[in-house]
């Protein structure tokens, strides 16, 4: 999985990060295609690859303004990578899981009649589970967490979603967000 | 020692922490006043910090968090909201998922980790309606009380009805999404073309320039209301189900046209709205009070919940509902939550009795950080700013009410700051009600806003009755009721005054003083009230009381500190910012007294560039 880290406000922190991680890749490729090729021996392309990232690293350094707009078109092509691969993890879910679920009569809201309608309070063993269950178990955190609220709340089916989540939870897109303005946010 | 428990309200709307030690409320804060973002609904990192802050505590020595919802069951919510309206529902599903995936399904993970490792404690989940039932009974002034909570929506509640007593209190009833008055007047909201979550108290204040046309139609065709309140919409004249707008082309095609382009003008047709959805919401809010009382037998009723905070809705039921006392959560909305989650928390879970406090728990709901005047003045003295220093308070208070007795706009920044979104005096921009001009000069050279909302009043509470349609001595310091102007300080109109009354433009018809007090007087001669009392508010009380001796009025305007769409400002340095950079003639900064006119040059803010950081509500 890529972790697609998108900062609003690139510092000179930041900045630095990128670039010796860039640095540090051009040096790996480097040295690999040498090995490839048949150019040098492992040693060598061993200090090829530790110069070239040196001195990638120290050319970036010595030029700011270079380094910024590198940043900014990387940090731009990760956006939009991670926006595509969002909508088509997202769409490709929906349209299968969600579509087939709808059309089976799965799911669905109850439409008519809302008369207020009797119900219980929480017991109090009940407060440590971030689900339904009355059972008195206490979070544990992710997939457990998911799988124990799916199997007892008759959702099995959402199982199927954990790839989906997993593959989003890693496409951390959440910097590029924006909440719609014309509408009440439901989720 | 001690036990600590903190409530968090998150990822939703208006995230908020709140911190209870040994059940008593210490310490409460939205997070959007620490990181200038109206209505951030990030994990309240600062608002946390602060409270843990102002208990002398770190992670370590908390002892419970309780989250405000049961994020699992919203999920399912969610789920067959999706696959309900599959293939229709895509847009929404997009942009729901990676938030339930990066965060909202991992709560545990995410509070540890914001928390840090000292973090030992327990992580418990209230229920949503739960939550906002705690946050009114269990701070209520009320040993026992009935509980009416609406909202718009939940986990699957939209409101709920039940019954509090000591230390317990149990919802009985509730109504499940997608019915929903908070919804319901969302969706109106959007169609008059106001912001949705933040414009909805705009229409409120929009009403009483229309008549409720529009009233029949809506009960007949788009919501059914029975008789104790249960209300059904037609899901058809909505489309918020898909998430791509709050209502469909069968709306528009029944009211008459497509929704008002934001920002535009505003004309007859949506006075007329917005007084016919307030007309339903109140006889709405009647009716489920009317139930919810048959089914207690209580006299007192305890509320909150985003409706909650409707004060024309609230006022109507006092007055003609079936409660003697009405108390109402400040914090109505969903920052109140993270209140009630601790609060649940404590006597439910962890079984710990209440103790009653006769004036209420919420402290007059003053629960954020407070800055001493030491670190003002160095502040100042930082930023080359020129001030006065006055520690003798009786000359303080004696030199503002003049100030405000020569129709001059002060910025007023004293003691802890609220927590809700109403400013009550600690974080406040203030004025003369009596000046004609008050109402303009606020609204447009400070606001930066609208102008056919009059301002709030803020009354010394022991001549409250004298000046307002209300009980000698009402005690309603929270601003959540409205209450008429006593008639004998209404003005007669004059010809002229009465055309000007029919303009369309209402800007002009604002300006027409229906009052002795004009700047705080709506056009239907209602008025925001809240009361102001000694024990509370301290130094506002002196200083309205010095005003009132000077004036023989002992009403101020009250308006929150800050401009359109920005977050009441938190620290001296967000009050700076904003008193440089609007028309306020004068900042109070406790005991340090700024004239503008004496400021240096270099130290003016751009009030266009303050402007544009903040996105318009």
């Amino acid at each position: 999985m890529i972790n697609v880290d998108l900062p609003q406000r690139p510092d000179r922190e930041a900045l630095l990060a990128f670039w010796a991680s860039a640095s540090l890749l051009i040096g790996l490729l480097l040295g690999a295609a040498a090995i490839l090729a048949g150019v040098t021996s492992a040693a060598g392309s061993l200090l090829l690859g530790t110069g070239a990232a040196g001195l990638a690293f120290l050319a970036g350094r010595s030029r700011d303004r270079t380094l910024d707009q590198a940043y900014k078109r990387w940090s731009k092509a990760t956006r939009a990578y991670a926006d595509w691969a969002r909508k088509t993890v997202t769409g490709i879910w929906y349209w299968t899981v969600f579509t087939a679920v709808g059309q089976t009569g799965g799911g669905g809201l109850e439409l008519v009649n809302s008369p207020w309608r009797s119900r219980g309070t929480l017991p109090d063993r009940a407060y440590g589970d971030p689900g339904g269950s009355t059972t008195g178990r206490d979070a544990v955190g992710g997939i457990r967490d998911f799988t124990g609220w799916a199997v007892r709340s008759g959702r099995a089916w959402t199982l199927v979603l954990l790839p989906m989540l997993a593959i989003l939870r890693a496409l951390d897109t959440r910097a590029s967000k924006s909440s719609a303005p014309d509408i009440y946010t439901l989720y | 020692m001690s036990t600590y428990v903190l409530g968090i309200s998150a990822f939703f709307h208006d995230s908020a922490a709140a911190l209870l030690r040994d059940g008593e409320i210490v310490a409460a804060a939205q997070e959007e006043r620490f990181t200038r973002k109206k209505q951030d609904p990030d994990f309240p990192a600062r608002a946390v910090e602060y409270c843990l802050e102002a208990a002398g505590i770190g992670p370590e020595e908390l002892d419970v968090v309780a989250f405000y919802e049961k994020p699992f069951v919203k999920f399912e919510r969610l789920l067959d909201t999706f696959s309900g309206n599959a293939p229709s529902g895509f847009p929404m599903f997009r942009e729901a998922l990676p938030e339930w995936a990066e965060r909202k399904l991992d709560l545990p993970r995410v509070i540890r980790t914001a928390l840090g490792d000292g973090f030992r404690g327990r992580i418990v989940f209230a229920e949503h309606h739960e939550s906002h039932a705690a946050s009114a009974f269990f701070p209520s002034p009320y040993e026992e009380a009935a509980i009416l909570t609406l909202d718009a929506v939940g986990e699957w509640s939209t409101s709920a009805i039940g019954h509090g007593r000591g230390s317990r209190l149990e919802l009985t009833q509730e109504q499940r999404f997608p019915h929903s008055l908070g919804m319901l007047y969302s969706a109106f909201t959007y169609y008059t073309g106001f912001k949705v979550n933040s414009g909805e108290y705009k229409l409120m204040g929009l009403a009483p320039y229309g008549r409720p046309l529009y009233r029949d139609k809506i009960l007949e065709n788009v919501a059914e209301v029975g008789d104790d309140g249960a209300l059904e919409l037609d899901m058809s004249y909505f489309s918020y189900l898909e998430g791509v707008a709050m209502t469909s082309e069968r709306f528009h095609d029944l009211f008459g046209g497509p929704p008002r382009p934001p920002e535009s003008a505003i004309g007859q047709k949506e006075m007329d709205l917005a007084s016919s959805i307030q007309a339903v919401c109140e006889e709405v809010v009647l009716q489920a009070a009317d139930h919810v009382h048959g089914l207690t037998g209580s006299k007192r009723l305890v509320m909150a919940g985003g409706v909650a905070l409707n004060c024309v809705a609230n006022g109507r039921l006092l007055r003609e509902g079936p409660f003697e006392e009405i108390w109402v959560q400040p914090a109505a909305g969903d920052a109140g939550g993270a209140l009630g989650a601790a609060l649940l928390a404590w006597h439910h879970m962890m079984g710990e009795p209440r103790e009653v406090s006769p004036r209420d728990a919420q402290g007059g709901s003053l629960l954020g950080p407070a800055y001493d005047n030491e670190s003002i003045g160095l502040f100042l003295d930082a930023i080359g700013a020129r001030h006065h220093r006055m520690d003798d308070e009786s000359e303080l208070v004696d030199r503002v009410a003049e100030i405000l007795d020569s129709d001059k706009v002060v910025g007023w920044f004293q003691g802890r700051m609220e927590y809700g979104p109403r400013a009550l005096g600690a974080r406040s921009i203030i004025g003369d009600p009596r000046s004609p001009e008050m109402q303009r000069t606020m609204n447009l050279k400070i606001k930066y806003r609208e102008s056919f909302r009059p301002f709030a009043p803020c009354v010394l509470r022991e001549h409250v009755s004298e000046v307002f349609c209300t009980e000698p001595d009402q005690d309603w310091p929270y601003m959540l009721f409205v209450a008429d102007v006593q008639k004998h300080l209404h003005r007669t109109l004059t010809d002229e005054e009465r055309v000007r009354m029919e303009d369309p433009d209402l800007r002009i018809r604002v300006s027409v003083p229906r009052s002795e007090l004009p700047a705080i007087t709506h056009v239907d001669y209602s008025a925001r009230v809240q009361t102001v009392d000694r024990e509370r508010h301290g130094r506002f009380h002196r200083l309205m009381e010095r005003f009132h001796e000077r004036t023989g009025c002992p009403v101020v305007v009250n308006t929150s500190f800050n401009i359109r769409g920005e977050p009441i400002v938190c620290s001296p340095d967000d009050a700076f910012r904003c008193f440089m950079a609007t028309d306020m003639d004068c900042l109070v900064l406790e005991n340090h007294v700024l004239l503008k006119e004496e400021q240096p040059v270099g130290l003016t803010v751009d009030a266009d560039a303050y402007r544009s950081q903040f996105t318009l509500d």
